[in-house]
Formats: C-alpha cells, sequence, structure tokens
C-alpha cells in the first residue's frame, strides 16, 4: 500500500519542484516581467527582445521601451501614452488604433509600422525613422514634433497638418498633395522630388529648405518665408507665391508658367544684408544655428532665375526683364 | 517491481533538497508579515514609519494613515479604498494602478510618486504637492485638487474635464494630450508648461500666466483668455474659433496655421506674433497694436508681425489705418479648408 502511494506523492512532489524550479529560471530568462501582460504600466521593459509580442490592447502606459526591439509586434488598441520608446525598433509592427499620447519615440524605427486610426498627439518623432509610411489613415499628429524625422517617400496625401512641425526632416519624394500645411515649420527640410500638388503651404516657414524637382503645381505658397531655399527645377506652374520672401532662393530652371508671384520679394534688401535683423525676424534654428562660413556660402542676396521657364500668364511682382530671367 | 522501486530511489534522494526548495520558494512567495505591524495598525496607522516598505497588493481599504511616513515605498496595486492619507509622506512612492477611490490625500507629499493608472475617483488632494509626480492618463475629474502644486507633474492624457484650477501653480506641467474642457484655469501659472494637442475647449483661462507655453495644436475655441500672458507662446496649428483674447498679452506668440475666425484679439499687444497661414475670418483685432511704439523696452526687444498667408473675410475688423498684406487673402478666393 505505501509503495503504491509513495511514489505517486513523490511524483507530485517532485513535479510541483520542477514547476517551481522552471517558474524560478524562466523569470530570469523570461522576455517579459512577471505579470506583464496585462499589467504593463510602468513596465520596465527597455532593451528587451519583444520581436512578434502580442500586446494587443495592452496597457504599456509610461513603460520604458528604449531600446527595445518590438520588430512585428501587435500592439493594436495598445495604450502606449506617455511611454518611452526612444529608439525602440518598431519595423513592421501593427499599431492599429494604439494610442501613443505624448510618447516619446526620438530616434525609433518605423519602417513598414501599419499605422490605422493611431493617436500620436503630442508625441515626440524628432529623428525617428519612418520612411515609406502610410500617415493618411486617420492618424493624429496633432500637436506632434517631427524635428529631423526621416519621411522619405512617406505618403501624406489630402492629410490636415496644420502647422506641421518637421523642421530639418527629410521628406525627399513623399507625397504630400493637398495636403493642408499652412503655417508649418518646415525649414532646413528636404523636399526634393516631392509632390506637393494642390497643397496648401500658405505662410510657411521654408528657409533652407531643398524643393529642388519638386512639383508644386497649383500649391499655395502665398506668404511663404523661403529665404535661401532651392527650387531648382521646380514645377511652380499655375501655384501662387503671393507675398513671399524669395530672398537668396535659387529658381534657376523652374517652371513658373501661370505662377502668381504679386508681391513678392527677390531682391535682398537693407532687411537681408544684417544679418541679425534676419535672424531675429525668421527666429529659425537652422539660421540661429549657422556659422559665418556657412552663412557667406548661403549668398543670400537677390533670387535667382536664369533658366526659368514663364509665359503670359506669369504675374511678376516688378517688371523682370527677359534679359533677367534668361542670362 | 524492484527495477520500479531503485527508480524511485533517486526520487527519494531528490526530496531533501526539494524541500528546502519548496520552502524558499513558498516563504518567498507568501512574503514577510505586513511592515505596517504595530499595535492596533491597521486599520488604525496615524503616523506609522514604512519608509520604503514593500506593500504591493496590500488591501488598506479605510486604512487611517494620516501623517504616516511612506517614503519610497512600493504600494503597486495596493486598495487604498477610502484610505485616509491626510499628511502623509508619500515622496518617490510607487502607486502604480493603486485603488485610491475615494481615498483623502488632504496636504500630501506625493513628490517624485508615480501614480500611473490610479484609480482617484471622488478622491482628495487639496494642497497636496505633486511635484515632478506621474499621472500619465489618470482620470481626475471630481476630484478635489484645490491649492496643489502641480510643477512640472506629467499629466500626459489625463482628464481634467471641469477640475477646477483655479490659481493653480502648473509651472514646466506636461499636459499633451490631456483633456481640460471647461477647466477652470482662472489666474493658473502654465509658465513654460507642455500642453501639445491638448483639449481646452470652453476653458476658462482669464489672467493665466501662459509665457513660453508649448500649445501647438490644443483645442481652445471659445476658451477665454482675456489678458492672459501669451508670451513666446507657440499655439500654431491650435483650434481657437471663438476665443476671448482681449487685452491678452501675444509678444512673440506663434498662431501659425491657427484658427481664429470669430476670436476676439482686441487690445492685444501683437509684437513679432506670428500669424503666417492663421484664419482670421471675423477676427476683431479692434485696437491692437502690431508694432511697438518707438523708443520702448518692446520696440528694442520685438519685431513686427507676421501675417504671410492669412485668410480674412469682410467681418475680420482690422486696427485702424492696418491693411492686409498682399500674400492675405479672402476666405473667398482661398476657397474651401
Amino acid at each position: 500500500m505505501n509503495t503504491s502511494t509513495n511514489p505517486r506523492a513523490l511524483g507530485v512532489l517532485r513535479a510541483i519542484g520542477i514547476v517551481v524550479l522552471a517558474v524560478g529560471l524562466g523569470g530570469c530568462w523570461s522576455r517579459l516581467p512577471s505579470g506583464c501582460p496585462p499589467a504593463c504600466v510602468a513596465a520596465q521593459l527597455g532593451g528587451r527582445d519583444l520581436s512578434g509580442v502580442d500586446f494587443a490592447g495592452v496597457r504599456l502606459i509610461e513603460a520604458n521601451l528604449r531600446q527595445s526591439d518590438l520588430t512585428r509586434a501587435n500592439l493594436s488598441g495598445a495604450d502606449l501614452s506617455g511611454a518611452n520608446l526612444q529608439e525602440a525598433r518598431l519595423r513592421g509592427a501593427d499599431l492599429t488604433d494604439a494610442r501613443l499620447i505624448g510618447a516619446d519615440l526620438t530616434k525609433a524605427t518605423l519602417v513598414g509600422a501599419v499605422l490605422n486610426r493611431t493617436d500620436l498627439t503630442g508625441a515626440t518623432l524628432n529623428d525617428a525613422d519612418l520612411t515609406s509610411i502610410d500617415l493618411t489613415r486617420g492618424v493624429s499628429l496633432d500637436g506632434a514634433n517631427l524635428f529631423r524625422t526621416v519621411l522619405v517617400g512617406a505618403r501624406l496625401s489630402g492629410v490636415n497638418l496644420r502647422a506641421f512641425r518637421c523642421w530639418g526632416a527629410d521628406l525627399t519624394m513623399a507625397d504630400l498633395s493637398r495636403a493642408q500645411l499652412n503655417g508649418g515649420w518646415m525649414s532646413a527640410s528636404d523636399l526634393h522630388g516631392a509632390n506637393l500638388t494642390g497643397a496648401d503651404l500658405r505662410g510657411t516657414w521654408l528657409n533652407l529648405a531643398d524643393l529642388s524637382g519638386a512639383n508644386l503645381r497649383a500649391a499655395n505658397l502665398d506668404g511663404t518665408w523661403q529665404v535661401g531655399a532651392r527650387l531648382t527645377g521646380a514645377i511652380l506652374a499655375e501655384a501662387t507665391l503671393r507675398g513671399a520672401v524669395l530672398v537668396g532662393t535659387n529658381l534657376n530652371g523652374a517652371d513658373l508658367r501661370g505662377t502668381d508671384l504679386t508681391g513678392a520679394r527677390l531682391q535682398a534688401t537693407d532687411d537681408f544684408t544684417d544679418r541679425d535683423r534676419l535672424r531675429q525676424l525668421i527666429d529659425d534654428p537652422a539660421i540661429n544655428s549657422l556659422s559665418d562660413a556657412e552663412w557667406s556660402a548661403l549668398e543670400i542676396g537677390d533670387a535667382r532665375l536664369s533658366g526659368a521657364q514663364y509665359d503670359d500668364l506669369t504675374v511678376w511682382p516688378r517688371p523682370v526683364s527677359v534679359q533677367e530671367v534668361n542670362q | 517491481m524492484t527495477s520500479a522501486g531503485s527508480g524511485l530511489r533517486p526520487g527519494v534522494r531528490l526530496s531533501g533538497p526539494l524541500a528546502t526548495v519548496l520552502a524558499v520558494a513558498l516563504a518567498l512567495l507568501s512574503g514577510c508579515d505586513s511592515p505596517l505591524a504595530g499595535p492596533g495598525c491597521p486599520p488604525a496607522c496615524v503616523g506609522v514609519k514604512a519608509i520604503g516598505a514593500n506593500l504591493t497588493g496590500e488591501n488598506l481599504a479605510r486604512v487611517n494613515l494620516s501623517g504616516a511616513n511612506l517614503a519610497d515605498a512600493n504600494l503597486r496595486n495596493a486598495n487604498l479604498y477610502q484610505a485616509i492619507l491626510v499628511a502623509s509622506n508619500l515622496t518617490g512612492a510607487d502607486l502604480v494602478d493603486a485603488n485610491l477611490t475615494r481615498a483623502d490625500l488632504s496636504g500630501a507629499q506625493l513628490r517624485d510618486a508615480n501614480l500611473t493608472g490610479v484609480a482617484l475617483r471622488d478622491a482628495r488632494l487639496s494642497g497636496a504637492d505633486l511635484t515632478s509626480a506621474t499621472l500619465t492618463r489618470v482620470v481626475l475629474t471630481g476630484v478635489a485638487l484645490d491649492a496643489s502644486v502641480l510643477v512640472q507633474t506629467r499629466l500626459v492624457g489625463a482628464v481634467l474635464q471641469d477640475a477646477n484650477l483655479n490659481g493653480a501653480h502648473m509651472a514646466d506641467c506636461y499636459l499633451s494630450g490631456a483633456n481640460l474642457r471647461s477647466a477652470n484655469l482662472v489666474g493658473a501659472d502654465l509658465t513654460n508648461a507642455i500642453i501639445r494637442g491638448a483639449a481646452l475647449r470652453n476653458a476658462q483661462l482669464n489672467g493665466a500666466q501662459l509665457r513660453d507655453t508649448s500649445m501647438a495644436s490644443a483645442d481652445l475655441s471659445g476658451a477665454n483668455l482675456e489678458g492672459a500672458d501669451l508670451t513666446g507662446a507657440d499655439l500654431s496649428g491650435a483650434l481657437l474659433t471663438n476665443a476671448r483674447l482681449g487685452r491678452a498679452n501675444l509678444t512673440n506668440t506663434d498662431f501659425s496655421g491657427a484658427d481664429l475666425s470669430g476670436a476676439d484679439l482686441s487690445g492685444t499687444r501683437m509684437y513679432g506674433t506670428i500669424l503666417n497661414g492663421a484664419y482670421l475670418q471675423g477676427a476683431t483685432m479692434l485696437g491692437a497694436a502690431f508694432v511697438p511704439p518707438d523708443g520702448t523696452e518692446d520696440a528694442a526687444l520685438a519685431a513686427e508681425a507676421h501675417f504671410g498667408g492669412v485668410t480674412y473675410d469682410a467681418n475680420t475688423v482690422w486696427p485702424q489705418g492696418f491693411l492686409p498684406p498682399t500674400s492675405a487673402s479672402t476666405a473667398a478666393e482661398a476657397g474651401s479648408r
């Protein structure tokens, strides 16, 4: 009798022992701390390999996910508000309906991430990599900072991004057609080859921006500041640039057919020779951080227009001689 | 049978160390006795000293912890329902996901405390010091916050709808994405606060200190900002339809791309104000000053206002003698928004 019960009791004991050891060791080796998910609020998950982990609907508020690998992780419906996602790898992650209010995504990689109705209100995306990202599907970027963000080939067509704060961003070949960007802070950003057809850029800061080869057909650029900007070979046909400041802007080879330049400033006046005054006027870190040598290299002078195309419908701010354009 | 018996022998030998492992594991899992143990405590723990105590998941409902020293205590998931924490010291305490429903935290020290995910319904925080505390996404509706200190407090995405924050100290407060609809912030000090993309519809901010605040894309429609100091504030892309800004100081304020249609901007100081790409349909700027008078301190500091590409209409009231710049267009010209 005893011999038949003892082995069973010992077996149970051994099983419990194995479970306890497994839990103990697993706790050390697991990719996730015990209890997370579902209790991941303020969880310390920095630097972990969380690739492919299912965090759907999980509360990760104020979680530390710095430098963590969230490649292809399922974060749909997750709350990542206030989370630290600096240098996090979110390649191919699903962020559908995710909340990232005030989250810090500085230097994070979001290439191939799925953003549907993602709430990025007040988030920081400085230096983040958003190459080819699609931001057209109900993504909120209200008050988000996108300084120096890589948005190469990003899709932003028709998106309302009033006062878009993307100073120094790389928007090469991005699709910004019909986007609302008025009052934006886009100085020093790279927009070469970008599609800005019909975009609303009224009063946008575009100082030192590279718009060479960009398509700005029928775009509204009224009151923009484009001091020292490059618009070589840009298509500005049917665009309006009324009252725009184009001092030191390179418009060589630009298409200005049917462009309205009423009241635009093409010549460097005293205002623009006094650098301190200009810096004060523009209040732009790109301008403020320039060394004297870099400043001199910019040759902020009159706008350059050689080889620009124009026609009878082009409205000049003042009589421009044919010689001036075709020199 | 013999082979089975010999097979069991290692198991019998292992049972000794196994039992030790089990005992240690059980001891670790069960935890020690409550660090609050004292005569009659809990529930009567007035002035108890439990600095750095581990009270994770502890049930402290209705416990009187007035004047208790719980600095750096771990109160994660603790049940503090209706607990009395008046004038307690919770500096640096971890209160993540704790239940503070109906708790009284009046005059409590909550500096650097982590209150992320706490339930605070009908709780009292009157006169509490929440300097540098974290309250991300916490619902504070109906919470008494009078005379509380919210300097450098993290309130990202927090719900403060209808909250009474009259005269509150909220400098350097982090309020991005917060819900402050119809909140009373009359005379509050929000200097240098980060309030990006927050909802402030119909909020009362008259006489508030909003110097150098970052309020990009915030919804301030119908808000009262009369006499507020918005010097150097960032209101780019903000929604300010029908907002009242009369007599406000708007020196170097950034309204790039902001919607100011129907807003009252009369009698404001608009030295160096940036209005590029802003909507000014039906806005009133009667008696607003765009250029500082010569010889004044303002004249040396501030530039002229920027009006690049603004939209206006027949109902826009400009200051006397002001002509809209070439780049400005009427609502009809600009077409639909």
